[in-house]
């Protein structure tokens, strides 16, 4: 069987959509690994839903048993992990935090998916169908609607397939949407695709693979761009 | 004009069964107004309208430190069965139980009890709309998906959006690092959170402060949270972290 891209080969290939200057809010997951493979040189200021904008990379356990726990709860990310202090960071209320995803001034998001569309819905959630047996509580929205209303690029990061092989780049979503016809790109195990009002356009595929054997693995029709490459994994 | 109160239980004396109450939280024990949560727990209040962000949502994260333990959070108020009505936007089980902690915090809600899901944006928004006065606001997040149903739906400029209300309480919940006599509160660093939202959102503004100053002695230019807003002020118990 060929080889599909690790995780850590797809957060490369999703940094590699980031530039000086940029303003960007990584969902968990896959995507925040992404922060990883940051050029040097470059200032990228990342965004929390929290309110805290560019800020570092999470301690350890070892670092953060260093400083008081009152202090360290200070600055947290939205995953409650404790998170580096970074020169030119600062903080803002919950509302204004969501006017920089509103407003586009966070510029990028990248977030991970259940399903993806043709036409850009993103599904995040269970079938609706399902809601009505859970507990009170079960669905968690937190930032997934929100954010991708307003930034120019909105990433979304995925599997090609389920474990059965299923599609997750569907016609449409079956599961519940948190956006509709907000992503611009998907960058899965398998492939980069640019969303565009004229459909699905098959930019890179990963090593080894053909643009045939990734339409296979996907529901709506590619549109195979003139300029298809492999995935630089460098 | 004093808005100094003795103990968390003074402060909170007139919260009565069935008030609506804002309480600021998100991660781990940021920013959450133990003593005054402690306070109402003690006090058996119930019936509870009660709005917050996250229960809080991933304590995991916190909990690596060495220094960490349990603390109270809104999502004791649903634990103990004092909330009729919950409006946030976090609720996945696994989120709200500390390491160690068995059987889930919905066990004990009443029969009737309801719970209202939003984005957490729009949850911050519609709180700042009750804040500025408006009598609702047209939102792009969520248009044209599930969360849309039955909610009034507009297109502008070729954009779809949806109405949203403006969302108040009787009573606000907040925890700032530094307060003066006036109410004007400084916050450190990620604790501001929803306070500058729920100062101007509710009708009694309630703040634990870890420490209260003369007025004066925080610089006017300094103030993030003016005064005018808040109505009383406690200074936190010294064992609470």
């Amino acid at each position: 069987m060929k080889n599909r891209l690790t995780d850590d080969q797809m957060a490369m290939r999703m940094a590699k959509e980031l530039h000086d200057g940029d303003v960007v809010n990584l969902g968990f997951g896959i995507p925040l690994r992404a922060s990883k493979f940051i050029p040097e040189g470059y200032t990228i200021q990342f965004h929390g839903e929290d309110g805290v904008i560019g800020f570092g990379g999470a301690y350890t356990k070892e670092e953060v048993d260093q400083i008081p726990y009152e202090e360290a709860l200070g600055t947290l990310n939205p995953g409650a992990q404790f998170i580096r202090p970074l020169p030119g960071m600062c903080y803002v209320d919950f509302a204004e935090a969501f006017d920089c995803i509103r407003n586009g001034t966070c510029n990028v998001t990248i977030l991970g998916a259940l399903e993806v569309s043709e036409t850009g819905d993103i599904s995040s959630w269970a079938p609706i169908e399902h809601i009505e047996d859970v507990t009170p509580g079960d669905i968690s929205l937190g930032g997934a609607m929100d954010m991708p209303v307003g930034p120019e690029k909105v990433i979304i990061g995925l599997r090609h397939t389920d474990k059965k092989d299923n599609p997750k780049i569907v016609k449409k979503c079956k599961f519940l949407l948190s956006a509709k016809g907000r992503a611009t790109k998907i960058i899965s195990d398998l492939a980069v695709i640019d969303v565009t009002p004229e459909g699905l356009v098959l930019q890179e595929v990963a090593p080894g693979w053909t643009a045939e054997e990734v339409q296979a693995l996907t529901e709506p029709k590619l549109i195979i761009s003139p300029n298809l490459k492999e995935i630089d994994l460098g | 004009m004093n808005k100094i109160y003795g103990s968390p239980q003074e402060a909170i004396a007139d919260i009565k069964d069935g008030s609506s109450i804002m309480i600021q939280s998100f991660v781990g024990a940021l920013g959450i107004a133990q003593d005054l949560i402690a306070a109402l727990l003690e006090k058996g209040t119930k019936d509870l309208d009660l709005i917050c962000c996250a229960n809080p949502s991933f304590v995991g994260g916190t909990t690596i430190h060495k220094d960490w333990k349990p603390y109270l959070a809104p999502r004791d108020l649903i634990r103990e069965g004092r909330c009729k009505k919950a409006t946030f936007c976090w609720g996945k089980s696994a989120h709200l139980n500390f390491p160690g902690e068995t059987g889930s915090i919905w066990d004990g809600v009443p029969e009737n009890f309801e719970c209202e899901f939003l984005p957490m944006g729009t949850l911050a928004h519609r709180i700042r709309a009750a804040g500025n006065g408006i009598g609702a606001f047209y939102s792009p997040v969520g248009a044209g998906t599930w969360y849309a149903e039955g909610k009034e739906s507009r297109v502008i400029n070729g954009v779809e959006y949806v109405l949203e209300y403006p969302l108040t309480a009787e009573f606000g919940f907040i925890k700032a690092s530094k307060v003066d006599t006036f109410g004007n509160i400084v916050y450190r660093r990620g604790e501001k959170m929803f306070g500058p939202l729920i100062a101007k959102a509710c009708k009694t503004v309630i703040v634990q402060a870890d420490e209260i100053v003369e007025a004066g002695e925080i610089e006017p230019d300094q103030v993030m949270t003016p005064g005018i807003y808040v109505d009383r002020i406690v200074l936190r118990k010294k064992e609470d972290k």
